[in-house]
């Protein structure tokens, strides 16, 4: 199971994926062309954690995401929530802008199904 | 050796003088230059208080275009992308986004009724309607979630307008078009 870290670019955020600490960022703006072939090392890094029986601790930390990211969004958080549905440790944090009140709104509707601990947090 | 006509670009002029374009391009999309008119977007309108949400209508209708546009050119990476036109436009009262694409005739009921559906709903309903598709499975040949359209209705203010104009008896030309009110 390996870290990894991809850079930003103009359409895909940055995303860190460290295994020691079992902690997911994903920062930044997401668009790309494909967003499920973007997004997959992400969830090869999550199989390979669950599979390990490691503590998840995962923050998004997003100005925007176009419709297609939003689809990937909701099944990262569906994958943590089985997860936590059979005993493993997880933790979602939601950051947003303080004066951002959309990505707020949309961190709120994604975590109304969830049973997991979804933290919602501005920055300045 | 092709003979050097002169082009009259005037008429040209003179209609997206008269549209008040921010934005308009036609041709074939490719991720880069949907990126490159997104930043011109954000240039132009960056004291724009909607900005954020004019500029993600833009990406959803330029990303439909780029994926389901049924004219096809393959570009310099020899990856297949759709044509079509996108404008952004804007009047005293307000912006309109809109794009414009061929698209097969059958794909025309399908289109009618989801938009149709759409524009029936109070802003509640859009809400609960975007979470249930979010939720379910990906519609077959689909890159996105099946939900930009109704994203695209979520961010605009008033009805999402749309128009066919048939070309003949496989393809038809559809513009679709959101409206955003100037707050003041």
């Amino acid at each position: 199971m390996e870290s990894l870290h991809i850079q930003q670019t103009k359409t895909s955020p940055e995303i860190i994926l460290e295994s020691d600490k079992g902690l997911a960022e994903i920062i930044g703006e997401s668009y790309p062309e494909n967003a499920m072939a973007f997004y997959k090392p992400v969830f090869e890094w999550l199989s390979a954690i669950q599979t390990a029986g490691k503590q998840i601790q995962f923050r998004f930390q997003m100005d925007y995401f176009n419709t297609s990211s939003s689809k990937v969004i909701m099944d990262i958080l569906d994958n943590l929530q089985k997860y936590h549905d059979k005993g493993g440790k997880v933790e979602v944090e939601w950051l947003y802008k303080e004066d951002d009140e959309d990505m707020q709104e949309t961190g709120e509707e994604f975590s109304s199904d969830l049973s997991l601990p979804f933290k919602m947090k501005s920055y300045k | 050796m092709m003979e050097n006509e002169v082009i009259n670009l005037f008429k040209t002029y003179q209609e997206t003088s008269e549209y008040n374009l921010l934005v308009s391009f036609k041709g074939r999309l490719s991720q880069e230059v949907l990126t490159e008119l997104g930043s011109m977007i954000r240039t132009s309108l960056s004291t724009e208080s909607k900005i954020k949400k004019i500029f993600a209508v833009f990406i959803e209708l330029a990303q439909n275009m780029l994926h389901y546009s049924a004219e096809r050119k393959i570009n310099e990476e020899q990856k297949d992308a759709g044509v079509g036109i996108l404008i952004v436009r804007e009047n005293s009262i307000g912006y309109h986004v809109a794009s414009g694409n061929l698209v097969l005739n059958e794909k025309i009921e399908f289109l009618t009724e989801r938009i149709q559906k759409i524009n029936s709903m109070n802003k509640d309903e859009l809400k609960s309607f975007y979470q249930q598709q979010l939720r379910s499975e990906r519609p077959e040949d689909s890159k996105g979630a099946g939900v930009g359209l109704i994203d695209i209705a979520r961010k605009s203010d008033g009805p999402l307008v749309f128009r066919f104009d048939k070309l003949d008896g496989k393809l038809s030309f559809f513009t679709i078009s959101a409206f955003f009110t100037k707050e003041n």
